[in-house]
């Protein structure tokens, strides 16, 4: 037997093994159709909801009856909880504490991933889930470093031929966190901008950083 | 054909051989059930993008790809929706095949450049040009690769057998 055929017979599971599984297959269209459903209910189910918001809203307006002690509408319940503290880090990182549990969040990544280039069809949402872990706070210079980390990985993992001109726009990019004054927060990571130049150093950074040895990078609290 | 009924046939057609992807790659059968899951929450959410006839199983490979790669870099996500399927592979995998710990290591002592190469045309029994879509890669530099892994594959199974023998 040569190598090939060995390699061939190491693997654990067979594929006509699974598909010939009829239990298998039942958990898999079980999957799927859920996959589907799980997706589209909140869609699909926009319009009635409406609808039926609109009419209640129509029935109440016709009698003249205002209800004010009813249940908080979501919107105000989410601005208990604000994205941006209003506290500020002192010494060396002078940026805002943001409220990685806030609503707001999505929005703020979607701006701040916005200028930071991923492989293609790659995304972010593992970064995001790593973030919103309610109740926790984070700088926002590390919140932005994260994203530049999280990106340095992707490349590293997925270098496709876009690499070399992905690594020379990150070295153009530069962290938005402003201080309490309203001044521009320097990051405290200057290591972080070798791998943004260099392949060689990029495979170092991965080294460390990446794989089994990511961790979301700066204080929570 | 809608995208739900192109999403349904992709899905019938390559998902028992996504699923023996995943579970040749993870440690515990059963996590290849979340990564699944998580596969087929991505393709449904870029259904508008999944192409047509065969290009959508090498468009799946690759989310399965990336989905493994995020899975290697941080921790296994629980999917309520693949719990019947979590299940199952944990029961399959007490009588399942005895893999061979000999080709193991020597596929675990290559880089993972060589072994992803090597495990996609063994395992998933790809060709060059196949495996080139997957990892966005040209078509060459995939056989030159994989003629390099073969070698360092071979080198690794007959240093093991020296020592063993």
């Amino acid at each position: 037997m040569n190598s090939y055929d060995e390699l061939r017979a190491a693997a654990r599971t067979g594929d006509g093994a699974l598909a010939a599984d009829p239990e298998v297959r039942a958990a898999l269209d079980e999957l799927a159709g859920r996959t589907m459903a799980a997706r589209r209910t909140p869609r699909r189910r926009a319009v009635p909801i409406l609808a039926a918001a609109a009419a209640t809203a129509a029935v109440l307006c016709g009698v003249a009856v205002l209800q004010h002690d009813g249940p908080r509408p979501a919107a105000v319940t989410q601005r208990a909880s604000p994205l941006r503290t209003g506290t500020f880090g002192g010494g060396a990182d002078g940026s805002e504490w943001l409220n990685l549990g806030s609503p707001g969040l999505p929005a703020y990544l979607d701006d701040a991933t916005a200028r930071v280039p991923l492989p293609s069809g790659t995304g972010w949402t593992a970064l995001r889930r790593q973030f919103a872990s309610d109740g926790e706070r984070m700088q926002e210079t590390s919140v932005q470093l994260n994203i530049v980390r999280y990106a340095l990985c992707a490349w590293h993992d997925h270098p496709g031929p876009r690499i070399d001109n992905a690594l020379k726009e990150l070295t153009e990019w530069r962290p938005t966190a402003r201080g309490a004054h309203g001044e521009i927060v320097p990051p405290r990571d200057p290591d972080l901008l070798r791998p943004r130049a260099d392949r060689a150093a990029l495979a170092a950074y991965a080294a460390a950083q990446c794989g089994t040895n990511w961790r979301l990078a700066g204080a929570r609290r | 054909m809608t995208g739900e009924q192109r999403f349904e046939a992709a899905v019938r057609r390559d998902g028992p051989a996504l699923l023996g992807y995943l579970t040749r790659r993870t440690d515990a059968p059963e996590d290849a059930a979340d990564l699944l899951a998580e596969v087929f929450a991505t393709a449904w959410r870029r259904v508008a993008d999944l192409p047509p006839g065969d290009e959508a199983r090498l468009w799946l490979y690759g989310i399965a790809r990336r989905t493994l790669a995020n899975h290697r870099r941080g921790r296994v996500r629980r999917h309520r929706l693949a719990a019947r399927l979590r299940e199952h592979l944990a029961a399959r995998a007490d009588g399942g095949d005895d893999p061979d710990d000999r080709v193991r290591d020597a596929l675990r002592a290559l880089s993972d450049r060589d072994r992803e190469v090597l495990t996609l045309t063994a395992w998933e029994q790809m060709t060059p040009a196949e495996i080139a879509v997957v990892l966005d890669l040209d078509p060459g530099t995939v056989r030159a690769r994989l003629s390099r892994a073969r070698a360092r594959l071979r080198a690794a199974l007959e240093k093991a057998d020296a020592r063993a023998g």
